[in-house]
C-alpha cells in the first residue's frame, strides 16, 4: 500500500519530467486537494489545461477552477485566474466562497483597500465565516501592517478561540512586534492545544529567555529541556537553547535558587559537539571552542 | 431499483437546501468550551503563574467568559434532552433528507413485495446450508425448495445494500466540499450554553494545578546522560 504522500511525490516527479497527459493532471489535483498542501506553481502551470477537460465531472469541474484560480494567483498569472473566476461567477453568482476568490484577485494585485471593502460587504453576508476573517488579517500582513493584523487576528479569535493556527500566527506577530508577553500567552496557549509538539515548547522558551528577568530565564531552562527530551535531543536548536539558558542561569545575580546548580547545561554542550561530530566533523572544532568557552 | 438510486441522489441534491447562517455568537460559545477543556487537560505543561492568568480569560466575574449572559436557545424542547441538534433548520434538513431515503424505499419495497411475492428470481451457483433459508427465500414459505434459490424480495434486499459501489462510480466520488464540512465543525455551537458555561466554570476554578516542567528537567538529563554514554553518578 503506497502513501498518500509517496503517491503525490510520484506525481509530482512525473509532472516535472514532462508528463503532461490530462489523466495525471487530474490525479496530481485530487491529491493536492485531498492533503490540503500547497503546489501552486505546478497547479497552474498544469492546472489551466485541465479546466475544459471531459474527464471532470460537474462538481470537480468547479473544484478544479477554484483549486487553479488560487494557485494562479499564487503565481501572479493573473490571466488564468480572472478567467477561472469569471466562470466560477457565472456559475455561483451568490456564492462567498467565490467571492473570497475575488477578494484573493484584488488582493494580487495590490488593491488591498479594494479588497479589505469587498471583504467587509461578504461578511456582513455572513458573519461567521473563518475564511474572511482571516483573509483580512493576510492582508494587513501582506502589506506589512503588523498591528492591524494583530488587531485582526484579536478579533477572529475572540469567536474562533480554538484555532491553533491562528494563536501560532499571532504568536509570531507578536514576536515581530517585539511584545513577548503576549507573544506568550499565544504560545502557552499553543502548548496546552500540543502539548507533545517540541516546537511549541522551543518557541516559548526562546520568548521567556528574550523577555529576561529571573524566573522568566529559569522557566525557559525548563520549556528548552522539555524541547531536548521531546526531540531526543537530536535538535541542534533545543540543545543550544539548554546551554544558553543555562549559562544565563549561572549569570543570575540575586538569590540562588537551588535548582541553579544542574549538570543540564554541560551535558547540552557535550551533546552538540557530538552532533556536530557526527554530522559536520569539519566544524566541531569550531563548535567544541565555542560551547566550552564558559 | 438502481435509477431509483441515481433519481434519489438528485432529489436529496435539490432539497439540501442553503447553507445554514452560523451566528458569531455560537461559535464563540462552542470554542470557549473546547479552548478551556484544553486548559484544563493540558494545565500541567504551563507555569503556575501564566494557568492563573488564563483562569482569569475565563472565570473573572466582570470580564470573564464564562461569566457572559448567554441565552438558551430553545427553552424546552424536547429535542434537546435527546442530545439532539437544537437548530430548527438543521432538524429540517435531517428530515428532508431521511425523507428523501426513506420514502422511495417504501415504495419500491411495496411494490416487489405486492408484484413478485413468492417469485424465484436467481439462483447462487454453491452450496449453502439451511440457515441461509431466512436470508434468501424471505416470502416464500417453502420447506423443500432448495436454499440455492434467491426469492424476489431477498433479491431487492441485496441490491439495496449491495449498490453502494455502483453508484460512486456512476454518480462521481463522494465530492462533498471538506472545508465546508471543517467550517460546520468550527462553527458547531453547545447544546445548552449557560448550562455548560456553568459547569465548564466550576471544573476550571476546581482544577488544582500542578506544573509538571520541573520533572521534565530531570528526564532530560537523563536522556543526555544516556546519549553521552556517561554513567549515572548518584545512583553508585
Amino acid at each position: 500500500m503506497v502513501s498518500k504522500t509517496q503517491t503525490l511525490k510520484d506525481l509530482e516527479d512525473a509532472l516535472e519530467n514532462g508528463a503532461s497527459d490530462t489523466g495525471t493532471i487530474q490525479k496530481f489535483l485530487r491529491m493536492v486537494r485531498e492533503l490540503r498542501v500547497r503546489r501552486s506553481e505546478l497547479v497552474s502551470q498544469h492546472g489551466a489545461k485541465l479546466l475544459n477537460s471531459r474527464l471532470l465531472g460537474e462538481e470537480e469541474r468547479w473544484l478544479v477552477h477554484e483549486q487553479v484560480c488560487v494557485a494562479a494567483l499564487d503565481c501572479q498569472d493573473l490571466e488564468v485566474a480572472v478567467q477561472c473566476l469569471k466562470k466560477l461567477k457565472a456559475k455561483f453568482p451568490t456564492s462567498i466562497r467565490v467571492g473570497r476568490l475575488r477578494g484573493m484577485a484584488l488582493e494580487a494585485q495590490g488593491k488591498w483597500e479594494e479588497a479589505l471593502v469587498h471583504y467587509e460587504k461578504l461578511l456582513a453576508e455572513s458573519p461567521a465565516n473563518a475564511n474572511i476573517m482571516k483573509r483580512k488579517v493576510a492582508v494587513e500582513r501582506a502589506r506589512g501592517n503588523t498591528h492591524k493584523a494583530i488587531e485582526a487576528l484579536n478579533e477572529y479569535l475572540d469567536s474562533f478561540m480554538s484555532d491553533v493556527d491562528a494563536w501560532a500566527e499571532l504568536g509570531d506577530l507578536y514576536v515581530e512586534n517585539l511584545m513577548y508577553k503576549q507573544a506568550a500567552f499565544c504560545f502557552e496557549e499553543l502548548i496546552t492545544a500540543a502539548p507533545h509538539n517540541y516546537l511549541n515548547h522551543l518557541k516559548y522558551a526562546e520568548v521567556l529567555y528574550t523577555m529576561g528577568g529571573a524566573e522568566n530565564v529559569r522557566n525557559s531552562r525548563k520549556y528548552f529541556s522539555a524541547a531536548v527530551d521531546l526531540t531526543g535531543g537530536d535538535s541542534l536548536r533545543a540543545l543550544y537553547g539548554l546551554w544558553t539558558a543555562t549559562s544565563a542561569i549561572k549569570a543570575l545575580k540575586g538569590p540562588k535558587d537551588p535548582e541553579d546548580e544542574s549538570p543540564l547545561g554541560d551535558l547540552a554542550s557535550k551533546q552538540i559537539v557530538a552532533l556536530y561530530k557526527a554530522g559536520c566533523p569539519a566544524k566541531a572544532k569550531i563548535v567544541e571552542a565555542c560551547v566550552e568557552d564558559r | 431499483m438502481f435509477l431509483l438510486g441515481v433519481l434519489r441522489h438528485f432529489v436529496s441534491k435539490l432539497m439540501k437546501g442553503s447553507d445554514r447562517k452560523v451566528e458569531l455568537k455560537t461559535v464563540r460559545e462552542g470554542q470557549s468550551i473546547i479552548r478551556s477543556q484544553r486548559l484544563r487537560t493540558n494545565a500541567g505543561y504551563i507555569p503556575a503563574t501564566a494557568f492563573g492568568l488564563k483562569k482569569v480569560v475565563f472565570t473573572n466575574k466582570e470580564t470573564g467568559v464564562f461569566h457572559e449572559n448567554v441565552e438558551s436557545k430553545t427553552p424546552a424542547n424536547p429535542f434537546q434532552a435527546m442530545g439532539q441538534p437544537t437548530d430548527p433548520s438543521q432538524l429540517l434538513d435531517m428530515m428532508k433528507k431521511n425523507l428523501s431515503m426513506v420514502v422511495p424505499q417504501i415504495l419500491t419495497f411495496n411494490w416487489v413485495n405486492f408484484f413478485f411475492s413468492g417469485f424465484v428470481v436467481a439462483k447462487v451457483p454453491f452450496p449453502l446450508t439451511m440457515r441461509f433459508r431466512g436470508m434468501l427465500q424471505r416470502g416464500i414459505e417453502l420447506q423443500a425448495l432448495d436454499v440455492t434459490y434467491v426469492s424476489s424480495l431477498s433479491w431487492y434486499f441485496l441490491n439495496l445494500i449491495g449498490l453502494r459501489g455502483l453508484f460512486s462510480i456512476v454518480l462521481g466520488e463522494n465530492t462533498i466540499d471538506d472545508t465546508q464540512i471543517m467550517q460546520q465543525q468550527m462553527t458547531m455551537g453547545v447544546g445548552d450554553a449557560p448550562k455548560a458555561y456553568i459547569q465548564e466554570r466550576e471544573n476550571l476554578e476546581l482544577l488544582k494545578h500542578q506544573w509538571i516542567l520541573p520533572v521534565v528537567e530531570k528526564y532530560t538529563e537523563k536522556l543526555l546522560m544516556d546519549k553521552l554514554g556517561i554513567p549515572d553518578e548518584r545512583k553508585r
